[in-house]
């Protein structure tokens, strides 16, 4: 089964492009497919790069104020994208006051959530991060179990993701004489968590946050005018709807493939990560309209706000012929359409209010945040949850 | 006391065996002590003392009149020094009766290698024993952590040893053969590569200047650097069930004129890596031996019984299986076979060569053949085909 991942604004390739890829595919692999009936090895994921055709900044955005608050202001050295990740993944939770174990006793699961974040942040092969992606897992079935956590009174923030790694895997009833593979990666995402990130709301993260929605919305606002102006038309596609089509013919070629060798239907999957969906509105409803997706997953996206202005080659300034009744009807080969917002993403939008067939799904972590639009794919426990409801 | 067996009279060649397993840690997660400040996010083992156990009463069991157990007519068993840490104490039957296995803290391994390293050393025609199962990890070396690991939080690595130095240091010691066999993860962690004075000290200080003495040494480890090795709580460990397996007649090469069938370094570190990749087909987690053999061919066990291979033939597609008939026939002519419907053919036969073959019932495939197979001990896996018109 192919999942086609069609990324969003502000996503230029490098290191930090590379390993956000890396630890989504494992989590995708691990928690995703299995909801989709599949087995983890068996998931083909495509990934579709289009931001080196994205918009270009001529002076860097020199324009941006406090131009200089890079993640240097961490002091650190070779590793400054992880912690740029790391931060990202603070800046999106409540503060972590009195540390990792002060928070764990108020909320095992956000704890969980951060160290496993975290880890897969600096995540440097395919196979650590597929290691972090299964070990979550028995993380979130431990806790599931509702077990006895008394061995948190005893817990201090040096050794907590030891006993915690250890408690999660005792369960598998399986031992190993040694360690459990991953317990390094987790100490130190650990160890960024507490001791190199500051706390959220913090006058350096906050800067480092606002330095951080300031870049997003600029290149956001970039792309965008970059993709209006240059998408093309059908049979003349702009470069970057070229490249996502060709990753799209890619699954659907896997799928046709699958469904040749052995006879059983198989599934195309297409997750779209904020400006993505847009990009992907247009292909389904112009550029490839015969394109068959079984399940859309438009992730903070605008493609509800892009309607809304009518930006679309397909849109109709017809419909609502009289407001508020009429909607627009979703792609027409597409099964199922589900739209993820967070309600402190400010670029995030519903979709159920401009179009029929669309399911609205709310992920809220509840926390304040100034950035929270590149955090989904960063948290684990937003695999889970997109795991259970495409199983719905 | 460590020796729960000796030989009477100690004197002249025979194998020397030091076991040790360690599952009761009472200070890293979950013991019953104090917890050591950085427990490296390691607990309690339910495996090692059964595996140690398991070890033991193999190697005593030609002593006690087991069917299958140590057996080496030219080189006998001639002592077991035994340690095994465990929730609760660990017995092993001796011909004097029951011991009590004593816990396997620094000072009493130290104690018990230091007897069992003197016996091995004294004739140059014996053969040391070493083995290992407990908690393990590689910085520099593969360090082996022993039950009062994390008892001092000032020197919490005082309480464990350098595998990999005390190898060297027994090479310069026994001109004989030496065997170790270490059921340990291999896992590199940089959390103790960091800690300056996290080196544990070996077993004996290895003096370069000596040469290299033993005749020879194999090296076989439960897993590979960087791995794991694993075990299903209470049950004996993969590798070390592998070992035992292997070495309880699954082995085995007749040399020139030999009356008995020899197992070395090289024929046992084969067969228990086919034996691991057997239980790899149904563990969650793959485990691959690690070896290393070098010096002269010197056996460990003498057979005298051909040894066996454990046989698992199948049919593909599997309806077809069920039309079948599976059989063996060996070039001795003896013949084994077996209703398909009643699935994969599993059976241990002799090591040698044999025709393999598949017949149907009725006419739904040509009879299937496969001449001269060579069914080398310990596992033959093979899965038949029918080309589907």
């Amino acid at each position: 089964m192919p999942i086609v991942f069609v990324h969003g604004v502000n996503n230029r390739d490098g290191a930090d492009y590379q390993e956000n890829e890396l630890g989504r595919n494992e989590f995708l692999r691990e928690v995703v497919a299995p909801a989709l009936g599949l087995p983890p090895k068996d998931l083909l994921i495509e990934s579709p790069y289009w931001g080196g055709d994205a918009a270009k900044f001529f002076w860097q955005m020199a324009v941006l104020p406090d131009d200089k608050d890079t993640y240097e202001k961490f002091g650190a050295g070779e590793d400054i994208e992880t912690l740029g990740r790391t931060a990202e993944l603070v800046a999106s939770s409540a503060p972590i006051e009195g540390g990792i174990v002060t928070r764990a006793r108020q909320d095992m699961a956000e704890a969980a959530d951060l160290l496993y974040g975290a880890a897969v942040a600096s995540a440097g092969t395919k196979d650590e991060a597929n290691a972090i992606a299964k070990s979550y897992l028995a993380a979130v079935a431990y806790l599931e179990k509702k077990p006895d956590l008394s061995w948190l009174d005893k817990a201090t923030d040096d050794n907590f993701a030891d006993l915690l790694n250890y408690h999660v895997e005792k369960v598998a009833e399986e031992e190993s004489m040694g360690g459990t593979g991953i317990l390094d990666q987790l100490k130190e995402g650990l160890s960024r968590l507490i001791n190199t990130v500051p706390d959220a709301g913090t006058e350096l993260l906050n800067k480092f946050a606002r330095k951080k929605l300031n870049e997003t919305v600029t290149r956001f606002t970039g792309d965008a005018f970059t993709y209006l102006r240059e998408r093309g038309e059908p049979g003349k596609e702009g470069r970057i709807v070229q490249k996502v089509m060709a990753g799209l013919k890619k699954g659907n070629d896997a799928k046709a493939s699958a469904k040749s060798s052995s006879g059983k239907d198989d599934k195309l999957i297409v997750i779209a990560h904020s400006f993505g969906g847009e990009i992907m509105y247009d292909i389904l409803t112009r550029f490839w309209p015969d394109l068959e997706v079984d399940c859309l997953i438009t992730v903070g996206s605008q493609v509800g706000l892009f309607e809304e202005m009518k930006l679309y080659l397909a849109s109709d300034a017809n419909i609502p012929a009289h407001y508020p009744d009429g909607r627009v009807s979703k792609p027409g080969k597409v099964k199922r359409w589900l739209n993820v917002f967070d309600m402190n993403d400010v670029l995030s939008y519903r979709v159920t209010p401009v179009f029929d067939g669309a399911e609205d799904f709310a992920y809220d972590t509840g926390y304040s945040t100034l950035q929270a639009h590149g955090g989904y794919f960063l948290r684990p426990s937003f695999y889970v949850r997109l795991a259970k409801r495409l199983q719905q | 006391m460590t020796k729960v067996y000796e030989r009477n009279p100690p004197a002249g060649p025979g194998v020397h065996v030091l076991a040790v397993g360690v599952g009761k840690y009472p200070h890293l997660i979950g013991g019953n002590g104090a917890t050591t400040a950085n427990p490296i996010g390691l607990g309690q083992l339910s495996s090692p003392p059964v595996s140690v156990k398991a070890v033991v009463d193999w190697f005593l069991g030609s002593l006690n009149g087991a069917a299958t157990a140590f057996s080496n007519g030219a080189t006998p068993l001639a002592s077991v020094e035994a340690l095994a840490s465990a929730a609760t104490p660990v017995s092993v039957n001796t011909p004097g009766g029951a011991i009590e296995l004593e816990p396997a803290t620094k000072d009493n391994v130290q104690a018990a290698f230091e007897a069992w390293l003197a016996r091995v050393a004294a004739d140059e025609s014996s053969i040391g024993v070493f083995y290992f199962c407990g908690h393990g990890v590689v910085v520099a070396d593969h360090y082996l952590l022993l039950e009062d690991f994390g008892k001092s939080n000032a020197v919490p690595w005082e309480k464990a040893f350098d595998m990999s130095n005390t190898m060297r240091a027994v090479e310069r010691d026994v001109k004989g053969a030496l065997y170790f066999f270490i059921d340990a993860c291999r896992e590199v962690s940089k959390d103790i590569a960091l800690t300056l004075g996290a080196n544990p000290s070996s077993l004996k200080v290895v003096d370069l200047k000596r040469p290299v003495l033993r005749s020879s040494s194999s090296l076989i480890e439960a897993t590979g650097e960087t791995k794991l090795a694993f075990a299903v709580e209470g049950k004996v460990s993969r590798f070390t069930d592998a070992l035992l397996t292997a070495m309880s007649g699954y082995c085995g090469i007749k040399g020139p004129g030999s009356a008995t069938w020899d197992v070395d370094g090289e024929t046992l570190a084969g067969a228990v890596r086919k034996l691991l990749e057997r239980a790899n087909k149904s563990a969650k987690r793959r485990q691959v031996s690690d070896q290393t053999i070098s010096g002269d061919s010197v056996p460990l066990l003498r057979l005298t019984k051909a040894p066996m291979v454990k046989v698992e033939l199948d049919l593909t597609p599997e309806q077809m299986r069920a039309l079948s008939k599976l059989y063996l026939l060996s070039a001795k002519g003896v013949r084994s076979d077996h209703v398909g419907a009643n699935g994969a053919f599993v059976i241990d036969v002799p090591r040698g060569m044999y025709s393999v073959g598949a017949t149907a019932l009725g006419e739904q495939f040509d009879d299937l053949l496969y001449e001269d197979q060579d069914l080398i001990p310990p596992w033959y896996p093979f899965t038949m085909e029918v080309q589907q018109p």
